[in-house]
């Protein structure tokens, strides 16, 4: 069964799915019309006119504000597997949950006590 | 482990200290925490029977992620040391403007120091992997912590991009090793490698986990982040990295390869191969370097290539050798470390020629160099000439060849130890800028020159722990 030949399958779908891509977006390259002018070939931005550049600088409270989020949210996705198993852990599972979360209320007091909250300052 | 998590809590409270406005206590926090710590391993020493891989705690009580064993506690002690005279060195080295960051570096330097500790006792592959993650990341912070300087910042960003890109190789490599065996524990890895066939998967998973390693510990041909990395940091964290991270990652590697994997799993003469070409390009690249910093991370990556030699003739000597010649290092290391931090704050840059004329201006710092570069090269009587002979009689038996080579390269390596040497000695100074020190650079000047000479005279110092 684990031979070489039982990955044949396997090969003949990459085949197909790489051929079948190819093909088509070489037919519609040489078959569909093509005009090319100034306002055709701008970037499209939901229909509305493009302005400047895409690399702009902006300040680093959006960044700070974002990372601290996405870290207290990915904190939240731990507590819904702990919420469907809260009866069978117990009281041990209780106080591992505690002890990650007085992990967590640590670090937001060091980010509150280290002013990265702070928008105008 | 309690040592694990008593170290985590006072990294915790050396951050903290920031916050409640005592600054001024991080250092002192910071050394306290590593004697108690120090004074931790002690304990766990004198608890152990003979063997060297025995867990001190049940390894059930971890559920066999974890065991430390008198190999990791050893190591430990190296480390911790090295980490003290490397915070006792930093406590007048910070510039001013980078003092408000101060209990931040030390808490990174704590919890960098959590993961080498887990990188020398673990027992799961998750847990190595978690090991690297936990040393690595602060480490990646500490070499842009002067965030002024385009050069740190320079360290950083290659640091992490190349760090973060092989830690994902080195996690390939453990799925693989993984998908062979079905298992992450390295009791049940070493049974796979010693009882019947090695599957071709187990060992390209084999060559992805050693390429994960070699990257940390600057093995070629994965060393080339390393002189960038180590000039552009600062020169506290530089030395940080050549001494404790150095150590824990070889320990990790030591204990995979060595302990589990076992000669018979074929990879020794591959060890063999890169030991030798790290010797060689680590050792002939420094001759060519001007700077004294890039010319130590060259010299770390030639000691890397050294240390191999234990990897391929795994017994329990080579282990007490490998912690004899890493106490041997980071002792000289530091040392020499110290003296050019002492130059470059004088002077503002760390070029050889700035070591001109030091053996008038200030000979204690010049006899301290010229012991630290004597223990690094391997001249008898200091630590590195007893480290490295116990290394190649190790060596001997098996790879005789290899030892030759090694041999040869020591050679090499005297030329450019002694540059600094002869800059000092003999050449006239060039600028009369005159080289300061101050109490807690000149106290672990003399820690490291007594411990060079001390181990260098009386080897059984350190190895007297590992009996």
């Amino acid at each position: 069964m684990n031979t070489t030949s039982s990955y044949f399958p396997i090969v003949m779908q990459t085949l197909v799915a790489g051929g079948f891509v190819g093909l088509v977006l070489t037919l519609t390259h040489l078959l569909g019309p093509s005009r090319k002018n100034k306002t055709k070939d701008a970037n499209f931005e939901c229909g509305v006119e493009s302005d400047g550049d895409a690399r702009v600088r902006f300040s680093i409270k959006y960044f700070m504000t974002a990372i601290l989020f996405v870290l207290f949210d990915v904190e939240v996705i731990f507590f819904y597997p702990y919420a469907v198993n809260f009866k069978e852990l117990g009281g041990e599972g209780f106080l591992a949950v505690l002890m990650f979360v007085s992990f967590f209320l640590i670090g937001f007091f060091y980010v509150l006590k280290k002013g990265a909250l702070e928008w105008d300052k | 482990m309690k040592l694990i998590i008593f170290i985590t809590i006072s990294a915790i409270i050396v951050l903290f200290s920031s916050i409640f406005n005592a600054r001024k206590a991080a250092l002192p926090l910071t050394l306290m925490a590593l004697l108690i710590g120090l004074g931790m391993v002690f304990q766990y020493n004198c608890q152990c029977d003979g063997s060297f891989y025995r867990s001190i705690v049940d390894e059930a009580t971890y559920r066999n992620m974890i065991s430390f064993t008198r190999f990791s506690a050893l190591f430990s002690g190296v480390m911790l040391v090295a980490s003290i005279l490397i915070i006792t060195l930093s406590a007048n080295s910070i510039k001013p403007i980078f003092d408000h960051y101060r209990s931040d570096i030390y808490g990174l330097m704590l919890f960098s120091l959590c993961g080498a500790f887990i990188l020398v006792s673990y027992q799961h592959l998750v847990m190595l992997f978690l090991g690297i993650e936990i040393l690595s990341i602060p480490l990646y912070i500490l070499a842009g912590s002067r965030k002024n300087e385009l050069a740190s910042n320079e360290a950083a960003f290659k640091y992490f991009l190349m760090g973060s890109f092989t830690t994902g190789v080195l996690l390939f490599g453990i799925a693989l090793i993984y998908g062979a065996t079905g298992s992450f524990d390295l009791n049940a890895l070493m049974t796979y490698c010693h009882v019947g066939q090695i599957s071709t998967m187990f060992k390209v998973g084999m060559i992805m986990v050693l390429a994960g390693m070699s990257f940390k510990i600057g093995l070629v041909p994965f060393h080339f982040w390393s002189p960038d990395v180590y000039s552009g940091s600062p020169s506290v964290v530089t030395a940080f990295m050549a001494t404790v991270v150095k150590t824990s990652v070889f320990g990790a590697t030591y204990i995979l390869f060595s302990k589990v994997f076992g000669v018979n799993s074929g990879w020794t003469d591959t060890l063999a191969v890169i030991a030798a070409a790290t010797m060689f390009v680590g050792n002939l690249t420094a001759t060519q370097q001007s700077g004294f910093k890039r010319m130590m991370a060259y010299s770390s990556i030639a000691h890397a290539g050294y240390l191999l030699i234990a990897m391929v003739s795994p017994d329990l000597a080579s282990g007490k050798a490998v912690i004899l010649y890493m106490a041997a290092y980071s002792l000289a290391t530091i040392g020499a470390f110290a003296v050019m931090m002492a130059v470059r704050r004088c002077t503002g840059s760390d070029d050889i020629n700035n070591f001109n004329g030091l053996g008038k201006s200030n000979p204690v710092l010049a006899t301290a160099l010229t012991i630290a570069m004597m223990s690094l090269a391997g001249i008898p009587l200091t630590a590195g000439f007893i480290s490295k002979y116990y290394l190649f009689t190790i060596g001997w038996s098996g790879y005789s060849t290899l030892i030759i080579l090694a041999i040869i390269n020591s050679a090499i390596s005297v030329y450019y130890y002694f540059k600094p040497v002869i800059a000092m000695w003999f050449k006239p100074s060039t600028s009369d800028i005159e080289i300061k020190t101050d109490t807690s650079l000149n106290i672990v000047l003399w820690v490291c020159v007594i411990g060079i000479i001390a181990v260098g005279v009386y080897p059984d110092l350190i190895l007297a722990f590992a009996d």
